[in-house]
């Protein structure tokens, strides 16, 4: 019932996406992402987890090369995709490769129409027909079917992010780096949208990457997550070692140790410099 | 008493030069859209046109009159896709970024180059293109009550030709799809693929291009002379404003009700207020933007709370 233009391609096992020692400098000082090193498998689910201004964000946008457009470099390491150097790229340059970033906070086109709004994705990017390319993505988000002549502006929160997933889809491309989806939506919503994502990347065998704070959805549907902190990755591995693991525990999920917990027990990584080396 | 026939022909007139003030609106329209730049040059790239389509039809390649004259414009387009090439890259992509004000100040300096190289390549006098008179007769077209300057059938067909496949483009395509997408949010526009810079050259291309073409029908009309950069500014801003700053069938809408007004009561108000005429877009646009502050087709933005 999907239709998976994807399958008839050759896979290509292991890892075709890797960071190595990234470093990411904006304007012209200030070091937000101090040498981060990934490797993502082709067809895995990826999370990115942590708080707020880690740096899980500005890892996407260092892969997809919007952080061009903010006065940001990589001034140290590389991020290699399919054997090639992609880092510094610009985001369109790497957006054809095969690699599309979607920003956090829903940035729907507003005055477009959502069925225009999903064929934006398809410029240069062209690989089939737009009409089955949309029917490829309306597969997936039936909902953006039923409302595809509105304005996307009007679209409620979910439907937007559903939008921008969309958008991102209808290229086909190999890896999607996914900002903070579940932002401001009801549980239920950020169910749906997990669950079509789990799909997409079944079917399509689409590389995820997904930066979030809503850690036990993530690590549900991923097959490997990291933690960052303070612009480092400080813990990594499946999800089951995470979800076990006592700090992520206290510290992401609340459910660790009962009663009240003073600060100062919570380990934190910042503190603990393990990483110098 | 003013007779009822001389005010339909006044209507008609007013409606058939309001098209061109819809296609150098056009190319104001589009430049703040996609690129953000309130182009105050506008009415030195008409005349740039104007003298570029004189200078390839005084070349004769084509001995009919008609056909000279068309593939002049041809000619002169070609080139000022050139000059658009030019004008962004040089003057206007390491700008990006600035304020408005300097992006405005830099067109400011755009027009007087272009203007001075007028100057310097053609003088000040007064021109026309070669066998004018045989290229668009003397004698109007009559249907009916009505007497039409053949300039105005030129001027119909080309704004008609222009907007329709501009229009087309625009609305229908994924290419028009992706300019708009550049125009609402470039950065996520870049994400998806879309290169922001060749999106502002071509809508540099396509403004250079109305404005090119908009230049034979005005150095028909008045002759080809300085004084066609102030008319076309003059003209295509307020037709923009009425419009709403960056809606392109709005662009066209907002010429026609100037044409409308300037050829009918301006050209009766003129009689008793020497002037008026020139006034008039100005008025009209104020009671415009009382009554519609985005105006007729401006993108109202969607805030949902």
């Amino acid at each position: 019932m999907f239709i998976s233009p994807k399958l008839t391609r050759d896979a290509m096992p292991g890892n075709f996406l890797i960071l190595n020692n990234v470093e990411v400098t904006f304007d012209p000082f200030i070091l937000v992402i101090k040498g981060v090193s990934m490797e993502v498998e082709k067809g895995s689910i990826v999370a990115l987890l942590g708080a707020n201004g880690m740096g899980k964000s500005t890892i996407l946008k260092a892969i997809s090369g919007v952080i061009r457009l903010e006065r940001g470099r990589v001034t140290k390491g590389y991020i290699e995709f399919n054997g090639r150097r992609i880092e510094n790229m610009m985001p369109d340059a790497v957006a054809r490769l095969g690699i599309t970033y979607v920003h956090e906070g829903r940035h729907v086109f507003e005055e477009l129409t959502v069925e225009e709004d999903i064929l934006s994705g398809l410029y240069g990017r062209r690989k089939m027909d737009p009409k089955d390319a949309l029917e490829f993505v309306y597969n997936y988000f039936p909902r953006l079917k039923e409302r595809r002549k509105i304005r996307s502006g009007y679209l409620s929160g979910g439907e937007q992010q559903m939008l921008v997933i969309a958008r991102a889809l209808i290229s086909q491309p190999d890896v999607l780096l996914l900002d903070e989806p579940s932002l401001g939506l009801f549980p239920s919503v950020i169910n749906e949208i997990f669950d079509i994502v789990k799909k997409i990347n079944e079917y399509e065998g689409l590389t995820v990457i997904l930066a979030e704070q809503n850690v036990k959805k993530a690590l549900e549907i991923a097959d490997y997550g990291y933690v960052v902190e303070g612009g480092k990755i400080v813990l990594d591995g499946t999800p089951e070692k995470l979800m076990n693991n006592p700090d992520v525990q206290d510290y992401y999920l609340g459910i660790g140790r009962a009663g009240r917990i003073s600060y100062q027990d919570v380990k934190s990584y910042k503190r603990r410099k393990r990483w110098i080396s | 008493m003013v007779e009822a026939s001389s005010i339909l022909n006044a209507v008609i007139i007013g409606l058939a030069s309001g098209t061109i003030y819809g296609v150098m609106a056009l190319s104001f329209v589009l430049l703040y859209r996609i690129a953000r730049v309130v182009n105050i040059a506008v009415g030195d790239m008409v005349l740039l046109g104007a003298y570029l389509i004189l200078f390839f039809a005084e070349l004769h390649l084509v001995p009919n009159p008609v056909l000279n004259i068309l593939v002049a414009a041809l000619l002169a387009s070609l080139l000022s896709v050139a000059l658009a090439l030019f004008t962004e890259r040089a003057l206007f992509k390491p700008l990006y970024g600035q304020p408005v004000l300097t992006l405005i100040m830099m067109t400011v300096a755009l027009g007087l180059l272009l203007r001075g190289a007028t100057i310097i390549g053609w003088g000040t006098t007064l021109r026309v293109f070669p066998n004018q008179n045989e290229i668009w007769p003397l004698h109007p077209l009559e249907i009916g009550p009505v007497k039409l300057p053949y300039v105005y059938v030129w001027s119909i067909t080309g704004a008609l030709l222009i907007f329709g496949a501009f229009l087309y483009i625009f609305r229908k395509t994924i290419f028009g799809i992706a300019m708009r997408a550049v125009s609402l949010d470039p950065e996520v526009a870049a994400a998806h693929g879309i290169t922001i810079s060749k999106m502002y050259i071509y809508s540099w291309i396509i403004a250079y291009v109305a404005a090119v073409l908009s230049g034979l029908i005005l150095g028909a009309i008045n002759g080809i002379n300085i004084i066609i950069s102030d008319l076309g500014l003059s003209r295509a801003l307020p037709a923009a404003l009425i419009g709403g700053i960056d809606s392109p069938s709005g662009a066209l809408l907002g010429g026609l009700i100037l044409g409308l007004i300037e050829h009918t009561l301006g050209t009766y108000l003129n009689i008793y207020l020497p002037g008026i005429r020139d006034v008039i877009p100005y008025l009209v646009l104020l009671v415009v933007l009382i009554i519609k502050p985005y105006g007729l087709f401006g993108t109202v933005r969607i805030e949902r709370v």
